[in-house]
C-alpha cells in the first residue's frame, strides 16, 4: 500500500490519518540471560508501513509468530522502535514526554486478548474501570461514577450498577472481555487496538463481541486496529486488512478485495485453512 | 453391536450447596471407523461427558445414572484396575491445551516411551523407540526431533506429538477436547487433517469435543449439539448444518463467522442472542426456553420430547413437529 505522502493539513482536518507508521523496524537483540546460548537477534518487524485513517477498522492479520502483537505492542508505545517512525495524529510519537506522553495515552488504549488475565481478581468492576478516570485526574466521585455507568452500559453490561461490585471470577467470559472494552472506552480513547480480543471465548461468544465493537466505532467514531489470526473476523469487522508475514506486510486492501483476490500466497494459505462447512469427503 | 454405547447417562458434580447436573440423561451410540462432534459453548457439560467415558471425573463429579457400554463391557462397572488397563491402551485422549501438558524437563520421546512401556511391559526399548519412529511419520514429524524438549517444538509440533501419543497404543477410540483452540488457523487445518486422515486409516472411532462448529463440521461424521447438559440435536452432519432444527442449533449456525460472511441457513429467521443465563437449570424444561424467539407456553409448562426428523436426525424440542 501506498504510504501518504506527509500532508500539510493542520492536526484535526479530516484528510489526516490516525496513524502513519513508516518503515519502522523492532528486533530483539541476541539472548542476555544468564543461559545465553546461541540465540540470534530475531527481528520481529521489519520494515512495515502502514496508514490507519481516521474512523476506520482496520484489520492485522497474522499467523501466531507473525508480529502482529509486536507491531500492537510499538505502536502502544510500549516498546520503542529501532528504526522508522510512528506518527499518531500527525505527531512523532517517539519523543513523547511526561504531560504530552500522559496524553497520547489517554487517546490511544488497549484491549488486550484474554479477558481471564488482563483484568485484576483483587478489584471489583467499578475499580477497574475507573482507575483509569482516576490516573487521568477524574476528581469528582460522582463523575466518576457516572462515566464507568456509561462505558459499563455502552458495552453491554447493564444496569451498570449491578455490575459494579462484581469481581472478575463472578463474570463468564464475554462478560469480563466486556468489562475490559468499557475499561479502555471509558476515557473516550480516539485510536483502540484490539489485540485478539475473542480468542480466548466461544464463536457464540465472539460475534456478539465483534458485534459490539462494530457498534462502538459506530457510535462512539472510535478508530480501531484489530489484531487477529481470524480472517472471516477481520472480513466481518474490518475496512481495510494487512496481511502481516515473519514482520513483513504481505498484502494489504480492502477486505474484500484481499479476501476475494488476494495477491500473495500467504494470504491464499491462509484462506485455504479457514474452517468451511463443505461436506465433500477428501 | 456399537464400539461405544452411552445410554442415559446423567453426570452431576457435588458443591456445597447443591448437586449440579452437568449432563443430562444423554444417549448415543458410535462405531468403530465413524466419529461423532459434540458442539456446545463453555460450561454446557461436553468436557465433563468425554471425561466421564474415562472415567476421569474430578473428585466432587459422579456418576448419578446410565450406562457406558465400550465393546461389550460395562465401563462404569469394571474394577478399577482394568479400567485402568483399557484407559490410553483401547480409548484415548487428547486433553484440552495438551501440548502444555508436556513435562518440560523430559525429553518428549522418552514421555512417549513412557506410556507405551506402560501398557506393554514386555516391548524391549528398542521395539518401543521404532514404535515411536513410526507414530513420527504418521504425524510428519521429522525423526530427529524425537528426543528433543518440548520447548524446542514449536506448538503445532507439541500438539502433533500429543497426537502420536495418543496414538501409542493403538486405541480404539480417541477422545479429542478442543484438540486445535490454541493453536492459528494453518495449523489447525493441519492437524485435523492429520487426525481426519489418521482415523480413517487406522479404522479408529472418534469423539471431537469443540465450541467451532466449522471444525466439527470438516471431521465429523455425526454432530451433537450439546446445551446445557443436554444433547438438543443430534444427526448426521449433512442433516444439521443444512437443516438445523433445535433454536439453539440455529442460533449457533448463525452467530459463526465464515471466510464467505456469516453462516447461511436456508430459511432462516433472526437468531437468538446467544449467552449463558445464570438461573439454574431446570431439570425437565426446555434449557432454552427463556432466549428462544420462538418459545410458546407448552415450553414453559412441559418438559421437550425427542422428534424425529429422519431415522438419523432428531431434535429435543417441543415446537417442532
Amino acid at each position: 500500500m501506498p504510504v501518504k505522502k506527509e500532508s500539510a493539513a493542520m492536526p484535526g482536518t479530516p484528510a489526516e490519518p490516525m496513524v502513519q507508521i513508516q518503515g519502522i523496524k523492532k528486533t530483539y537483540s541476541e539472548d542476555r540471560s544468564l543461559f545465553a546460548g546461541s540465540a540470534p537477534a530475531l527481528t520481529a518487524i521489519d520494515g512495515v508501513s502502514l496508514c490507519i485513517e481516521k474512523g476506520e477498522v482496520f484489520g492485522l492479520v497474522g499467523a501466531s509468530g507473525s508480529g502482529k502483537t509486536t507491531l500492537g505492542r510499538l505502536l502502544l508505545k510500549l516498546e520503542e522502535i529501532d528504526a522508522g517512525q510512528i506518527r499518531f495524529q500527525g505527531k512523532d510519537i517517539s519523543g513523547l514526554k511526561g504531560a504530552a506522553l500522559k496524553d497520547f495515552r489517554r487517546r490511544v488504549q488497549l484491549i488486550p486478548q484474554d479477558p481471564y488475565q488482563s483484568l485484576n481478581p483483587y478489584m471489583s468492576i467499578f475499580d477497574t474501570v475507573a482507575e483509569p478516570l482516576i490516573i487521568h485526574g477524574i476528581r469528582s466521585s460522582e463523575a466518576r461514577r457516572q462515566k464507568a455507568a456509561q462505558a459499563l452500559d455502552a458495552a453491554g453490561l447493564s444496569p451498570a450498577a449491578d455490575f459494579f461490585p462484581s469481581y472478575p471470577h463472578q463474570l463468564s467470559g464475554g462478560q469480563r472481555q466486556r468489562a475490559a472494552i468499557a475499561r479502555a472506552m471509558v476515557l473516550s480513547p480516539e485510536f483502540v487496538i484490539a489485540d485478539e480480543p475473542t480468542s480466548m471465548l466461544d464463536a457464540t461468544i465472539s460475534y456478539t463481541i465483534f458485534k459490539l465493537l462494530a457498534d462502538l466505532r459506530k457510535t462512539q467514531g472510535v478508530t480501531l486496529l484489530f489484531i487477529t489470526h481470524d480472517l472471516a473476523a477481520a472480513r466481518f469487522l474490518c475496512d481495510r486488512i494487512a496481511v502481516i508475514y515473519k514482520g513483513q506486510i504481505v498484502e494489504s486492501g480492502p477486505s474484500e478485495q484481499v479476501i476475494n483476490n488476494p495477491g500473495s500466497d500467504y494470504t491464499r494459505a491462509l484462506i485455504k485453512a479457514q474452517p468451511r462447512f463443505s461436506f465433500v469427503e477428501q | 453391536m456399537a464400539l461405544l454405547e452411552v445410554e442415559n447417562l446423567t453426570i452431576a458434580y457435588k458443591t456445597r450447596r447443591e448437586t449440579a447436573i452437568a449432563a443430562d440423561r444423554v444417549n448415543f451410540s458410535l462405531e468403530r471407523g465413524r466419529s461423532v462432534g459434540i458442539v456446545g459453548e463453555s460450561g454446557c457439560g461436553k468436557t465433563t461427558l468425554g471425561m466421564a467415558l474415562l472415567r476421569l471425573l474430578p473428585s466432587n463429579g459422579f456418576v448419578k445414572g446410565g450406562r457406558i457400554t465400550f465393546d461389550g463391557m460395562d465401563l462404569l462397572g469394571l474394577p478399577d484396575a482394568r479400567m485402568q488397563r483399557i484407559r490410553w491402551k483401547r480409548i484415548a485422549m487428547i486433553f484440552q491445551a495438551a501440548m502444555n501438558a508436556w513435562n518440560p524437563v523430559q525429553r518428549i520421546g522418552d514421555q512417549i516411551l513412557e506410556a507405551i512401556r506402560t501398557h506393554d511391559p514386555k516391548i524391549t526399548k528398542a521395539e518401543a523407540v521404532k514404535q515411536v519412529e513410526q507414530l513420527y511419520e504418521l504425524v510428519e514429524i521429522p525423526g530427529d526431533r524425537i528426543f528433543d524438549f518440548p520447548h524446542q517444538y514449536s506448538g503445532g509440533m507439541k500438539q502433533r506429538a500429543i497426537i502420536a501419543m495418543a496414538l501409542a497404543c493403538s486405541p480404539d477410540l480417541i477422545i479429542a477436547d478442543e484438540p486445535t483452540t490454541a493453536l492459528d488457523v494453518i495449523v489447525q487445518d493441519q492437524i485435523l487433517q492429520k487426525i481426519k486422515a489418521i482415523q480413517k486409516e487406522k479404522n479408529i472411532a472418534l469423539i471431537f469435543i469443540s465450541h467451532d462448529i466449522g471444525v466439527v463440521a470438516g471431521v465429523c461424521h455425526e454432530i451433537m449439539v450439546m446445551y446445557r447438559g443436554k444433547i438438543v440435536e443430534a444427526g448426521r452432519r449433512e442433516e444439521v448444518f443444512e437443516v438445523p432444527v433445535h433454536p439453539y442449533t440455529r442460533a449457533l449456525l448463525s452467530s459463526y463467522l465464515t471466510i464467505d460472511g456469516v453462516f447461511e441457513i436456508r430459511d432462516r429467521q433472526a437468531p437468538a442472542p446467544p449467552c449463558t443465563p445464570a438461573e439454574p437449570l431446570s431439570k425437565e424444561l426446555c434449557g432454552y426456553v427463556h432466549l428462544c424467539p420462538h418459545a410458546s407456553e407448552a415450553c414453559r409448562s412441559r418438559p421437550p420430547q425427542w422428534r424425529e426428523i429422519t431415522p438419523t436426525h432428531k431434535v429435543l424440542c417441543s415446537l417442532c413437529r
